[in-house]
């Protein structure tokens, strides 16, 4: 093993070396939250950024992808793993102790008392080392294996987030209810671009059998902008007390929901309803509700022709001037502030966008469109003729995730482990002075919740109890 | 039906508003207490800024109960609840690891100045109305999350407090100089040593809240990890602390430079908390912890 001689090998396994690491890292995570992660830099250049010269040199803008960046985590990663090694080969070596106790707690002994039995058997204790000055007895979990343990847990999770940076790839799909759609993933994975390798449609369908939405009724305050108004409602020193108001807007999405099968080879194969935080997970991918996607049909002065639009898109209508935007569609099940429920009678917020001088639109509310009423804009009457709502599934194949997770719980337990948990090593060795039999003491404690004093207190319960049975 | 159910939500409203206040001057009366004793050196006015102190918390934890029946759900979504919070957990835990101490009130100021800001911020630039859970966080990690994210904050409020009370006394006691301040050559390190034992206990529940976050997110966002600036800010967070507690297994680095680490982290975990929107507003970086905002 000549190479742990060497000066580089020695830098690296110092912790002085992972902490420069560590600081390095921290610049980087830094630079990350201070310039737009992802952007173009001629978006960052319209948007006034003035730092032009060293966003495109550094790619600042993809700080997390830099060469600068991997390399240090690379250097911390062989830092962490070299740093462990020396950490197992300590462990794994014959480990000699000092065996002599450097501080002693003088406990009055009878001759007779077996010191070794009261340890082991009473105090639960294991004997790790012996010699005729000192013996070494050891309780609790090694806090040497659970550091070691955590460390490399988070070695595990490093390998988690390569696997991910280099394999993982995520797209969309939009499916309409009773539709079975392909899945044909159209972005690649690092790996795969290397490869230059292209995704196969996958293995099996997805059918959307329905698509839910729900509201909750959000009742607002109208509570002061300024400070001091804040404060006199506050303390309910002015007659405009806070009260709570049912608004037109009121509605707050409540939940969005998609009844899912998945078909391979014309089976049925699984059946679940997703929603935010409770995925479809099948064949390595993982499905989430990420939105959902609204048309709507309007029909104009009454007419057999029927106007398509996207909701929140801008759309033209021949005969009136600007853009008509059709905002927030609202359909589904309302829970009422009162514990009721009811269907919403679908209905459509109207916008029109107009333009004005130097480039900029005017926005103005219209009013509101309901399924069943009328709207007049101009000289034309609107009514809503149908809507349909798509859901928009994410799906994301990422094969480092259960090694991320298998490294966190590792790290988690291990790291809660040596930090919380007592660990007591005691080195004792009996004297016998002036015909008095002595104990004599040294211990070494690790773990927040130990309790050197507490030990002490029972070392001395027992020996004065065998004293005196 | 709505009607009642509307004006009794406003009367409960009003009423927790004046509770947070009498909180907020509450904590006022502490700080104001605990300048006086840095000024007059009488432990009789720092045990009653102590004291007035337990008894705010008292209030402010019946407050937030009270705010839990109101809302229905745990009171941390809206940063106005999250402030409110942080400026309780940070209180409470500066008691209960300052209640063996003997005569040590200084790390009360900034403590007390933290809780009292955090609530006036709460009471004067947020909107304190009581509103649903919005789809991405109605999930069971919501409460050990921020429970336990928040619990790691509260220690290093504490930590940071008491290192700078010990950066500013150990060269008055160095020089020979008695502090007046409850501390002296005998018990000022095993006094600072409470400061690096709190780092130990925040560290692996600051590593959970991550770990947490990023099991959520994988969830709801359908990645564990995405650079957001919050995510982003308690990465920096954690590596600092990570920097301190290596830094302290150095003999040589163990004073000034590794309180140096703690300052810092808690300046992170800061940022993480509350500055990271600020910067996100500032240079108009999108985040998806809106909610928090």
């Amino acid at each position: 093993m000549q190479i742990r001689t060497t000066w580089l090998y020695k830098k690296f396994s110092s912790i002085k070396t992972s902490i420069l690491f560590l600081g390095i890292l921290s610049f980087f995570y830094l630079l990350g939250t201070i310039f737009p992660q992802g952007g173009d830099i001629n978006e960052y250049i319209n948007a006034g950024g003035r730092f032009i010269f060293l966003v495109k040199i550094f790619g600042l803008l993809d700080a997390f992808t830099t060469p600068w960046f991997l390399i240090t985590s690379l250097l911390l990663l062989i830092s962490l793993s070299i740093c462990s090694y020396e950490r197992l080969l300590t462990l794994m070596g014959k480990q000699i102790l000092d065996t002599a106790p450097t501080k002693s707690y003088i406990i009055p002994l009878n001759t007779g008392e077996n010191i070794d039995n009261t340890f082991i058997k009473k105090l639960n204790f294991k004997k790790s080392y012996s010699n005729p000055s000192a013996t070494v007895v050891t309780r609790g979990i090694s806090y040497k294996w659970l550091t070691l343990i955590y460390h490399l847990g988070i070695l595990l999770c490093f390998t988690g987030f390569f696997l991910t940076y280099m394999s993982a790839f995520e797209d969309e799909v939009i499916i309409y209810p009773d539709e079975t759609k392909a899945i044909q993933p159209s972005s690649q994975s690092r790996l795969q671009r290397l490869l230059g390798k292209k995704h196969k449609e996958l293995p099996f369908k997805i059918k959307l059998e329905e698509f839910i939405t729900e509201y909750n009724q959000m009742p607002s305050i109208d509570y002061p902008k300024d400070k001091l108004s804040r404060l006199a409602v506050g303390l309910g020193w002015t007659s405009n007390s806070l009260n709570y108001k049912i608004k037109d807007d009121s509605l707050f999405p409540k939940d969005w929901k998609s009844r899912l099968r998945v078909i391979k080879d014309d089976a049925l194969i699984l059946e679940k309803t997703i929603e935010v935080n409770e995925p479809l997970k099948y064949g390595g991918f993982t499905f989430y509700q990420a939105a959902f996607k609204q048309d709507i049909k309007i029909e104009m002065d009454g007419g057999p022709l029927a106007i398509d639009a996207e909701v929140g898109k801008e759309t033209i209508i021949p005969g009136l001037e600007g853009e008509i935007v059709f905002k927030n569609l609202r359909t589904g099940t309302l829970f009422k502030r009162d514990g009721t429920t009811e269907k919403i009678i679908p209905f459509v917020d109207v916008y029109i966008f107009k333009k004005i001088s130097d480039g900029k639109t005017d926005k103005e509310k219209i009013g509101r469109l309901e399924k069943g009423s009328l709207l007049t804009i101009g000289s034309k009457t609107f009514g809503i003729k149908g809507f349909s709502e798509a859901t928009i599934l994410s799906y994301r194949y990422d094969p480092g995730v259960p090694i991320l997770w298998f490294g966190g719980i590792m790290t988690l337990i291990a790291m809660a482990l040596r930090i919380y948990s007592p660990w007591y090593r005691v080195i004792y060795r009996v004297d016998v002075k002036d015909g008095r039999t002595l104990l004599k003491l040294s211990i070494n404690t690790k773990g927040l919740l130990a309790d050197k004093e507490h030990l002490i207190k029972r070392i001395q319960h027992f020996v004065l109890l065998s004293k005196n049975p | 039906m709505i009607d009642t159910i509307l004006a009794r939500d406003s009367f409960l409203l009003s009423t927790e508003l004046r509770l947070f206040w009498l909180v907020a001057f509450l904590y006022g009366v502490s700080l104001f207490l605990h300048i006086a004793y840095l000024l007059t050196k009488k432990n009789s006015v720092g045990k009653a800024a102590a004291g007035i102190l337990w008894g705010v918390v008292v209030v402010h934890a019946g407050m937030i109960l009270f705010r839990t029946v109101e809302a229905q759900r745990a009171p941390f979504q809206t940063l106005y609840e999250s402030l409110s919070w942080f400026a309780w957990s940070a209180s409470i835990t500066y008691l209960y690891v300052g209640r063996k101490w003997k005569d040590i009130y200084l790390p009360g100021i900034p403590v007390t100045i933290l809780a009292m800001g955090a609530s006036l911020y709460a009471l004067l630039s947020r909107s304190p109305a009581v509103e649903p859970l919005s789809p991405p966080l109605q999930s069971w990690w919501f409460e050990y999350h921020v429970i336990l994210a928040f619990l790691s904050y509260a220690v290093f409020v504490v930590s940071c407090s008491i290192e700078i009370v010990y950066l500013l006394i150990k060269p008055c006691l160095k020089k020979g100089k008695s502090s007046g301040y409850g501390l002296d050559l005998n018990n000022i390190e095993a006094f600072h040593r409470t400061s690096h034992k709190l780092v130990l206990f925040g560290f692996p529940l600051l590593t959970f809240g991550i770990f947490s976050g990023a099991a959520w997110a994988n969830d709801a966002w359908g990645r564990y990890w995405s650079w957001d600036p919050k995510e982003t800010w308690s990465l920096i967070t954690w590596t600092v602390f990570a920097m301190y507690l290596h830094s302290m297994t150095i003999p040589k680095w163990q004073g000034n430079t590794a309180s140096v680490f703690n300052i810092l982290g808690f300046i992170c975990m800061m940022m993480t908390f509350l500055g990271v929107n600020w910067l996100a507003k500032l240079l108009g970086i999108p985040s998806l912890h809106v909610y928090a905002v």
